[in-house]
């Protein structure tokens, strides 16, 4: 393995053949989190830190593009990838634009495909999370920077003073 | 057969043989008294002259006569015939003889005959008649001749008998000195006799217009009463005054004159004026059966449904233009023409039958009903069609009325219906499925990817362990020999070496399994697809770009003749998809029959109509005449097992049919296969 801290997904399915076939071809990779419904989906959200998140559309009580789009609202950097057994056209159009969506994917797949489109939301995260951090040590930066003018601004005062 | 006229004649007789019973009891009358010497039976009128002997017998001898004319058959007995004719000549020849005593002067003493006869002749008047009555009952003898002559001779003896009674009515006494006259009772007596000569044949000749119903009959039936009682009746009253001293000759003659006039130009005005009522009524019946005719015939012609009339012998005499459109000949082509010459020849002898059946006995098998049969076009080809046959009768005779409608393109659009709709649900439920085996494929595939990639570690590992066994042998030789024997249970080696293809094959089932099922889901599309405006050429470019390598491959060329065709409305992906699974059918049609010398695909296109005919034909292997109902089934496919899914024509049908077009094939096993897409030229969008 790289060394890096593995990334975390979170696959979400009522079916849990399917979520332990997507576990087991992508647990050397990634640390998968298994949920059966959405709620049981949130909780482990909360308890972990979630970097990509893959839900099936078709789940009794919320759907897929209902929770991506819950947790776009709670969790922004988490990577969202939405798949589904129904060429639904309507479901697809709702999950691009309330759930921004990153990728979609119809079943059945290839497991080429998974592991592609996953490790290209790792990627997209860590982009996202490198970007996140960038801003944030520009920020640092420009306030320090803003720091020591208002310091060397002190300076000229008192020296005017002077 | 009895014949209308025959049946006015026998009708007439009656009166006739009444009328000559009349004539023959008033001669017997005549001569009894005469016989019996009755003194008080000796005239109708006092101070008349009574019949003669010789007259009354004459009159036994007409009155026989018009009795057995009036009696028998149309056409008598030979014996019957004799004695009429002996009876008729007997007479003529009395008067003819009594003339002829009258003009010499000579006394042949014809009274003389009868016993204790009077030297009294009968007047020549009489005389005259008996040979004009003697002679038409001659003429009348045989029924067949032309009744003119006979009735011609009857209406001048009433004359003459007329001039007789006419005269008793008028003159009180006989001028002495004057020639015999006729005596009343004889006058009286041959206006029955001639009645009954007229009344032989009634329905013919001169009087027969008078018992006519035409307008001619009903004139003739007001005026003539009138036009002979009228002068008689006023002749009479004007001298009835002028003897009473009310005025004189010519007074009187005048008044005669103007009520003369007046009393026929009385009736001649009613008469015109029911008559003008009676042409009237005629014009307006005349008018409402032209106006009748125009509509039936307007009705015929614009009828959509071919209508064929035809007469008792099975001939065309109406043939109207839907009927042109649907069996291709003209009406001038078949009018006089046998109704056979529009049905299969299987159907001509049913036809003969039941038509000689229908007219001979009227029971009717097919007519009145609606059935479904075979129609015969000019070209010889056999069509479907609905029959509904009428008959009705016109003076005495059968005609048939036949309303056809072309059943073919029903029967076509049915069975594209049909065909429409089971695929629809096949389509449904074979969506279904494939969303029902989407789920477990998806793990399945996954799984086997996991099983893949974990053997080789597993592998990777045991190899590892290989690499000790001499020091494992050496260290612990128990567990070594477990090991050995353990694989060699298994034939470790062996299972190693197939590992990989075991892994291999299976991915590539799922695979299969995979692509069928995404085939599958295209049979139950969502969501309308994207219309777009297209030429053909492109659309054919773009199918061809997709196997232009395979083609180039297998040495196919393709000729496309896609010009001149207007542009389509469509979805252009699906249309495209179409043209695709078409080419490639022609190609692994091509492949199947391994033309060495090099395949050919053709793609041609048209306008038909409001449609476009989009036509790929291949040199392939053709179809199998037992298979050509089944290729656009799911599912059904003659190809190798793997080699194809059984779903690429129900695709393509599937998105034709949603265009609104249709999907036809045609092939001859050997030569090759011909598919032919209709689309509308505005497609109403898939639905």
């Amino acid at each position: 393995m790289t060394g890096l801290p593995r990334h975390c997904l979170l696959v979400v399915d009522d079916e849990p053949d399917v979520c332990d076939s997507v576990h087991d071809l992508l647990r050397l990779e990634f640390e998968v989190l298994k949920a059966r419904s959405a709620d049981e989906g949130y909780r482990l959200m909360q308890e972990n830190e979630v970097h990509i998140i893959m839900t099936d559309q078709r789940m009794p009580k919320v759907s897929g593009v209902e929770l991506l789009t819950n947790v776009r609202a709670r969790y922004p950097h988490a990577v969202r990838i939405l798949f589904t057994g129904y060429a639904d056209v309507e479901a697809v159009i709702a999950a691009i634009n309330q759930g921004r969506i990153f990728r979609f994917l119809s079943k059945p797949w290839q497991p080429e495909e998974i592991e592609g489109a996953v490790r290209e939301a790792a990627a997209e995260y860590d982009r996202l999370v490198q970007q996140a951090e960038e801003g944030e040590r520009l920020r640092a930066e420009i306030a320090q920077l803003r720091d020591r003018l208002s310091a060397l601004e002190e300076e000229v005062r008192l020296l005017r003073a002077q | 057969m009895p014949s209308r006229r025959a049946k006015t004649r026998t009708n007439a007789r009656l009166p006739a043989l009444a009328a000559g019973v009349v004539a023959t009891l008033a001669g017997v009358t005549a001569l009894t008294r005469w016989l019996v010497g009755t003194a008080a039976l000796g005239s109708m009128l006092p101070g008349t002259a009574s019949m003669r002997p010789s007259t009354a017998l004459t009159f036994v001898l007409a009155g026989a006569s018009v009795c057995l004319a009036g009696s028998g058959a149309s056409v008598m007995s030979r014996g019957a015939r004799r004695v009429m004719e002996a009876c008729a000549g007997a007479a003529a020849l009395m008067g003819f003889l009594t003339l002829l005593d009258y003009a010499s002067g000579w006394d042949l003493g014809i009274d003389q005959l009868l016993p204790g006869g009077s030297r009294v002749r009968m007047a020549p008047a009489t005389a005259l008649n008996f040979v004009l009555v003697g002679l038409a009952l001659l003429w009348e003898a045989d029924g067949r001749r032309d009744p003119r002559p006979a009735q011609a001779l009857a209406l001048a003896a009433t004359l003459v008998a007329l001039l007789a009674v006419i005269g008793y009515a008028y003159e009180t006494q006989a001028i002495s000195g004057a020639p015999p006259r006729m005596a009343l009772p004889t006058g009286l007596a041959f206006c029955v006799l001639c009645a009954g000569i007229l009344l032989l044949r009634a329905d013919q000749g001169f009087i027969a217009v008078v018992g006519s119903d035409s307008a001619g009959g009903v004139m003739a039936r007001r005026v003539l009463p009138v036009a002979i009682a009228a002068p008689v009746v006023l002749g009479w009253l004007r001298l009835a005054g002028q003897h009473a001293g009310f005025y004189g000759t010519e007074r009187g003659l005048a008044m005669f004159a103007v009520c003369n006039i007046a009393l026929l130009v009385a009736v001649v005005a009613w008469t015109a004026g029911s008559l003008r009522r009676a042409d009237r009524d005629r014009r307006r019946v005349e008018e409402a059966l032209t106006a009748s005719e125009r509509r039936a015939r307007q009705l015929t012609e614009a009828s959509l449904d071919g209508i064929v009339v035809a007469d008792d012998e099975g001939r065309i005499i109406l043939f109207n233009p839907a009927a042109e459109r649907t069996f291709g000949y003209t009406a001038a082509e078949v009018l006089g023409e046998p109704l056979t010459c529009l049905m299969p020849p299987e159907f001509h002898e049913p036809h003969r039958a039941g038509l000689r059946r229908f007219v001979e006995t009227r029971v009717a098998r097919l007519v009145g009903r609606t059935v479904e049969v075979a129609g015969r076009r000019k070209d010889g080809a056999r069509f479907p069609l609905e029959l509904s046959l009428g008959a009705l009768e016109v003076g005495g005779r059968v005609q048939f009325i036949g309303t056809i409608r072309d059943v073919s393109e029903r029967d076509r659009m049915h069975a594209a219906m049909i065909q429409s709709e089971k695929l629809a649900s096949i389509g449904l439920l074979t969506a279904g499925v494939a969303h029902e085996i989407n789920n477990p494929l998806a793990y399945v595939a996954n799984n086997l990817a996991v099983l893949e990639r974990d053997t080789r570690g597993v592998m990777a590992v045991l190899d590892a362990y290989e690499g000790a066994r001499e020091r494992l042998a050496a260290a612990d030789p128990a567990t070594a020999a477990r090991v050995r024997k353990l694989a060699e249970e298994i034939d470790l080696p062996y299972v190693r070496g197939n590992l990989d293809r075991l892994l291999g094959r299976t991915r590539e089932g799922v695979e299969r399994v995979t692509r069928l099922v995404q085939a599958m889901r295209g049979m139950a599309r969502s969501g309308p697809p994207q219309m777009e405006t297209i030429g053909l050429a492109d659309l054919v470019d773009m199918s061809l770009e997709m196997i232009r390598s395979r083609l180039q491959r297998r040495g196919i060329t393709v000729e496309c003749d896609c010009t001149g065709v207007p542009k389509l409305r469509c979805a252009t992906s699906q249309v495209s998809q179409v043209l695709l699974n078409l080419l490639v059918n022609a190609l692994q049609a091509i492949e199947a029959a391994g033309r060495p010398e090099g395949g050919r695909i053709r793609i041609a296109s048209r306008a038909v109509g409001r449609e476009i005919l989009i036509e790929v034909a291949d040199n392939g292997c053709g179809i199998a005449p037992q298979d050509l109902p089944h290729v656009f089934d799911p599912f059904f496919t003659t190809k190798a097992v793997g080699d194809g899914t059984g779903l690429g024509l129900s695709i393509t049908h599937g998105i034709v049919a949603g265009h609104g077009g249709r999907l036809e094939v045609s092939s001859e096993p050997g030569k090759g296969s011909c598919f032919r897409v209709f689309l509308p030229l505005s497609s109403g969008g898939a639905s």
